[in-house]
C-alpha cells in the first residue's frame, strides 16, 4: 500500500503534487524537495559556496515554498516558481550580511597568485586542472564579491552557466534591456577589478614604480 | 574600430557573440592597441574565473529531504503554539474589556448625579419638585374653588411661582 502510494506521487504532475502537498500530504512534499533539491542547491551555490550554508537556506527555500504553496496557482512552471523563492530567499540573506568588500591584489593567496601568472604566461596546462578545482573558484569569488548579488547571480548565469537572457529575466523578473545593462555594468566593474589585478603582478616585473 | 568601441564590445560579451567580421575586427584593433589587448586580456580571465565559479556545484546530501520534512514538522509545531498563545491574548483582552466596562456601569450607577426631567415651557426642574407641583396643583384648584381640567402644567406653574416660591427650580 505505501509503496503503491510511492509510485503514485514519483509519477504525479508538479501542479498536483503542489496540491496534496498544500493539504498536508508530506510524502507530495518529499516528492517536491526529491525533484528541485538539485535545482535549488545549484540557485544557492551562485550565491554561496560552503556547503554547509548552501545547504541551510535550501532548507530555508523548501520551507518557505511549503508556507507558500497556497500561492501556486499552476500559470507558470514549478520550477520557476521554486526557483524565484531560492532567488529571492539568497538575495535576501546576501543583502542581510550587506558586505560587498573592495578587492585588493594583495589579497591573492599563493595558488591564486599562481593561477594568475599561468594564465598571464599562456600555459598550455589544461582548464581541468585549474578551473576545475577550487583556487580559480575562490579568485571569482573574492572578484565577484566587489559587486552587488543580483550583478554577481547575472554574470554567474550569463558567463558563467551561458544561460540565455529570457532565463534570467524569469529569474529576476527584471526586462531584457535591464538585464543586459546590468550585465555589461558588471563585467566591466569587474574587469576592470581584474585589470587591477594583473597590472599589480606585471608591474615589479617591469620595475614600474606609480 | 575605434577603442571606445572595442570595449563596449568587450563588455557586452560580443568577441563571444558577435559574427565572424566583427570578431575579427576588434581582434585586429586590439592586435596594434596595447591598452585594448589589455582590456580584452582582463575580460578573458574574468571569463574563465566565471566560468569556474559556475562549476562548483553542490549536490543535496541523502539526508536533505529528511531534514527538510523534520524542520517543517518542527516550525508546524511553534506555529499552532503560536497561535494557541494569540488565542489566549486576545481571550485575555476580551475579559478585561468586560471588566472594565463592568465597573463604569458600577460607578455610574453609584455616583452619578439624579435624573433631571424637562417639562413643557423649557424649565428643568428635579422629580421632587414635579410632584410638588402636582400636589400645588391640586392646591391651586382647591384654592380657587374650581376644577378646571383644562389648566396645563404651564400655568399651574405660573400660578405657583407668582406666589413666590421657588421649589426647586433650577
Amino acid at each position: 500500500m505505501g509503496s503503491k502510494l510511492a509510485v503514485e506521487v514519483e509519477h504525479a504532475s508538479d501542479i498536483d503534487l503542489a496540491r496534496q502537498a498544500g493539504s498536508g500530504d508530506e510524502l507530495a512534499f518529499e516528492e517536491i524537495v526529491r525533484r528541485y533539491g538539485p535545482r535549488v542547491f545549484r540557485i544557492a551555490g551562485r550565491f554561496f559556496r560552503q556547503r554547509s550554508a548552501v545547504e541551510e537556506i535550501s532548507q530555508e527555500v523548501f520551507l518557505r515554498a511549503y508556507t507558500q504553496l497556497g500561492t501556486y496557482e499552476g500559470r507558470g512552471s514549478f520550477e520557476g516558481w521554486i526557483s524565484r523563492i531560492a532567488t529571492n530567499t539568497c538575495l535576501n540573506e546576501i543583502r542581510k550580511a550587506k558586505r560587498h568588500p573592495e578587492f585588493y591584489a594583495a589579497d591573492l593567496t599563493d595558488d591564486e597568485e599562481n593561477w594568475l601568472e599561468t594564465r598571464l604566461a599562456g600555459s598550455s596546462l589544461s582548464d581541468d586542472y585549474f578551473e576545475r578545482g577550487i583556487i580559480a573558484a575562490d579568485l571569482a569569488d573574492k572578484v565577484l564579491g566587489s559587486i552587488a548579488p543580483e550583478d554577481r547571480m547575472i554574470l554567474i548565469m550569463l558567463d558563467g552557466e551561458d544561460l540565455p537572457v529570457k532565463d534570467v529575466c524569469e529569474m529576476t523578473g527584471w526586462s531584457q534591456s535591464k538585464v543586459k545593462i546590468r550585465a555589461m555594468r558588471a563585467r566591466r566593474k569587474v574587469r576592470k577589478t581584474v585589470e587591477r589585478m594583473i597590472n599589480s603582478r606585471r608591474k615589479p616585473a617591469k620595475g614600474q614604480l606609480r | 574600430m575605434k577603442c571606445r568601441q572595442v570595449r563596449k564590445a568587450i563588455d557586452e560579451r560580443l568577441p563571444d557573440a558577435a559574427d565572424r567580421d566583427q570578431r575579427l575586427a576588434i581582434l585586429a584593433h586590439c592586435e596594434v592597441c596595447a591598452e585594448c589587448r589589455g582590456v580584452l586580456e582582463a575580460a578573458e580571465i574574468t571569463g574563465r574565473l566565471i566560468r569556474a565559479r559556475s562549476l562548483q556545484e553542490i549536490e543535496p546530501s541523502p539526508f536533505f529531504r529528511t531534514r527538510v520534512l523534520a524542520a517543517i514538522r518542527d516550525r508546524g509545531a511553534v506555529a499552532v503554539r503560536r497561535q494557541s498563545e494569540r488565542m489566549w491574548s486576545s481571550a485575555r483582552a476580551v475579559v478585561a474589556s468586560m471588566f472594565v466596562v463592568v465597573v463604569v456601569l458600577l460607578a455610574l450607577n453609584l455616583f452619578a448625579p439624579k435624573p433631571v426631567q424637562q417639562i413643557a415651557g423649557g424649565e428643568i426642574l428635579r422629580r421632587d419638585s414635579v410632584e410638588r407641583i402636582v400636589m400645588d396643583e391640586r392646591i391651586v384648584m382647591d384654592d380657587n374653588n374650581t376644577a378646571d381640567e383644562s389648566l396645563t402644567s404651564g400655568q399651574v406653574l405660573d400660578t405657583v411661582f407668582a406666589q413666590g416660591d421657588s421649589y426647586g427650580v433650577d
